[in-house]
């Protein structure tokens, strides 16, 4: 998997920017009319403050109210995440976020739900999974004295945010911007889901196994680039040694 | 099978005899883990004649201690000493509780509980 992100991000990065400048400024024409900017008009309307008000208690917390003369997307800070809605529940990939610290890994979090947004993708997330706490009793003292002890810990945070519905071309552009702009001491493992036809002839696979079953040819047809042990057994039973007790007659049967 | 080993490269440790028996023990094992898997793998196999699974085994009890992975020893990264191990860490646990007091160890903190 991992190969697989570093793959795309070689052919993502040079399209990278483009797109997303692309795919940003037409939300951010969205965006405007959500909020109702008024960096280009100046006052805001009556009719559309009251929009606002609306937009703040029903959605979003707000710890500290914007500015109103800041642009949109700057605006959208003080919000919670846009999101794109889920439409057929197709799981596409999951990232999982690991930190021994809270405040960076849910900064991340939050930042990569927003390029998300902008790059069209629908997440959900992020879902706190269980912190795991690792612990340490080891002996104060060098030497003896193995009464007196000292706990340490560590715990690790996790969160998970799910990837529903998206090309892979996007998943693609969104792990190499999340890639890029990573931040110190928070981990990412991702999954890709992809589906897959079964074309497998189980009995002629079957009947090629029984037939080589406990003879040399066992080993052959094997895969010797990653199978260093079975080409070795291979080696072994032709060898005189083993050879000369290889007689067809020795072969117990498989039925007893 | 038992080939003498010319070079062998010392691990970035802090040295000592232990270091550096247990360095020959890990590169003898490195060298004749296939074969040693290999010949288990005959030696189980219930398909393959009795007397070739029979010599496989013989061939795996006659080969010498310093090449099995049993006699491998954890070793503490920055002091050699063999006890008290923390394998995450590869610690021994005085330096562990050291370099997690002086926060070099990422996230390990005083346990409060």
């Amino acid at each position: 998997m991992q190969k697989f992100v570093a793959k795309s991000l070689g052919n993502a990065t040079s399209g990278c920017r483009l797109l997303t400048s692309a795919k940003a400024s037409s939300k951010l024409v969205v965006l405007s009319q959500r909020y109702n900017s008024s960096a280009a008009q100046g006052a805001i309307p009556q009719e559309n403050q009251n929009e606002i008000s609306t937009f703040n208690t029903s959605i979003s917390k707000v710890a500290t109210e914007p500015k109103q003369d800041v642009p949109a997307n700057v605006k959208a800070i003080y919000y919670q995440p846009l999101r794109n809605p889920v439409q057929y529940g197709d799981l596409v990939c999951d990232l999982q976020l690991r930190a021994y610290d809270n405040e960076n890994l849910d900064f991340f979090s939050d930042f990569i739900l927003r390029a998300g947004f902008y790059l069209g993708a629908a997440l959900t997330g992020p879902k706190p999974l269980p912190t795991k706490r690792e612990r340490w009793t080891v002996i104060k003292a060098p030497f003896v004295f193995a009464k007196t002890k000292e706990n340490f810990e560590r715990r690790t945070h996790k969160r998970l945010i799910r990837v529903w519905d998206t090309n892979p071309e996007v998943v693609d552009l969104l792990m190499s911007y999340i890639t890029k702009h990573s931040i110190t001491g928070v981990g990412l493992k991702v999954n890709f889901y992809q589906k897959q036809g079964l074309d497998l002839n189980f009995e002629q696979e079957f009947q090629k196994l029984e037939n080589t079953i406990g003879t040399e040819q066992a080993y052959q047809d094997l895969d010797e680039k990653n199978d260093h042990i079975s080409k070795r057994v291979g080696e072994i039973l032709n060898d005189p040694v083993f050879k000369q007790y290889m007689k067809p007659e020795d072969k117990p049967s498989l039925k007893e | 099978m038992s080939s003498k080993i010319n070079y062998l490269r010392l691990p970035p440790l802090f040295v000592k005899a232990g270091i550096i028996k247990d360095n020959y023990v890990r590169h003898a094992f490195a060298k004749t883990e296939v074969t040693q898997q290999a010949l288990k793998h005959i030696a189980r196999n219930t398909t393959l004649p009795t007397k070739v699974r029979l010599q496989a085994q013989l061939q795996l009890a006659s080969m010498p201690n310093y090449t099995k992975f049993t006699q491998v020893k954890n070793r503490c990264v920055e002091s050699g000493h063999a006890r008290g191990v923390i394998s995450k860490f590869g610690l021994n646990r005085y330096v562990f509780r050291q370099k997690a007091l002086a926060g070099e160890l990422p996230g390990v903190k005083k346990g409060v509980w």
